[in-house]
């Protein structure tokens, strides 16, 4: 079995990176494309943004199916078909989503030993799965480590965790692209 | 000089340790210290140069002879820095904080100058910048 192609697309906000993710998919010739949204509309600004992404899909020439997971990635593979285009919009909302996991029941995942390895592991695991059924499987991320280390405990543990796992995806991917200002930096 | 620099936990360091090998060096986290020591000859590589201007300095001046000082005094063609980008998150509240925002933006600026090689790190890949 051919596994499909993995891609990992970061950038800063509204460099374009959704868009650009996008294109490389609605240009390719997968039988059917698969929007995996992270993102929970917590409050109205999350949801117009979310309104949005969803607009551009709609105007899009190919249609879009959407599957909402804010976390649990590997139940998105009992959904994938073989020639489907997945695009996973995004690594930071899901690492958000992960960490904050049990938060209404006193003890968010990040504060659990072996809790965030264990999902990142199952995370990644379920992206080469993906890969597996499907022909091209693209990862949107965000560029939010060129700042001084925070002040804040969570806020550092964030940004390590979520480096460690940008460079795991980009070792799994088979391209890996930084976009600045709507330009493709083509690292990978 | 050879330049290594990019954002936060992008694997510089493991980067400069997998380029370096078996190749003895004098490896100087600076983060922790108080003062930087006089360079050995040979390969010295200086990382964590922001947390220590961080901790030690509040005037920019001071901040860039300091470490000015050091470079002049290492071997040129086997001196190693591992530089975070810290220039490109939202404006920092706090007030030193934007003082070593402003330090390290312009006092990379003269270490980038000074550089024979620079290379960018993302992720654990590599470009050649210069």
């Amino acid at each position: 079995m051919v596994r499909g192609d993995i891609t990992f697309v970061s950038g800063g906000v509204r460099s374009g990176k959704t868009a650009y993710a996008e294109g490389l998919l609605e240009g390719s010739d997968c039988s059917r494309l698969v929007y995996v949204a992270t993102g929970l509309p917590a409050d109205p600004e999350m949801e117009e943004r979310i309104s949005r992404h969803r607009q551009d899909r709609r105007r899009s020439r190919r249609n879009w199916v959407t599957i909402e997971r804010p976390i649990d990635l590997p139940g998105v593979l009992t959904m994938i078909r073989e020639g489907d285009g997945v695009l996973v919009d995004c690594i930071t909302t899901w690492l958000a989503n992960a960490m904050y996991e049990g938060f209404e029941t006193g003890s968010s995942c990040h504060e659990q030993p072996g809790c965030m390895e264990e999902k990142i592991g199952e995370m990644l695991n379920a992206v080469v799965r993906l890969a597996e059924t499907a022909s091209a499987v693209v990862i949107v991320s965000n560029e939010v480590l060129d700042e001084p280390s925070s002040g804040y405990e969570e806020t550092r543990k964030y940004a390590e965790t979520l480096g460690r796992i940008h460079r795991q995806l980009v070792k799994i991917s088979d391209r890996a692209i930084e976009m600045d200002a709507g330009i493709p930096h083509r690292w990978k | 000089m050879h330049i290594f620099f990019g954002g936060a936990h992008n694997g510089k360091r493991e980067y400069v340790k997998r380029l370096l090998g078996e190749k003895e060096a004098e490896w100087i986290e600076a983060g922790g210290l108080e003062k930087l020591p006089h360079p050995r000859r040979g390969t010295v590589v200086l990382a964590g140069m922001e947390s220590y201007l961080s901790k030690n300095h509040s005037v920019e001046e001071e901040a860039v002879s300091d470490v000015m000082r050091f470079v002049d005094a290492a071997d040129r063609d086997s001196l190693v820095l591992i530089i975070t980008d810290i220039g490109r998150g939202i404006v920092p509240v706090d007030a030193h904080e934007r003082w070593l925002r402003d330090t390290c933006g312009r006092l990379n600026q003269r270490l980038f100058k000074k550089a024979g090689r620079i290379t960018r790190i993302w992720y654990g890949l590599a470009e050649e910048i210069r």
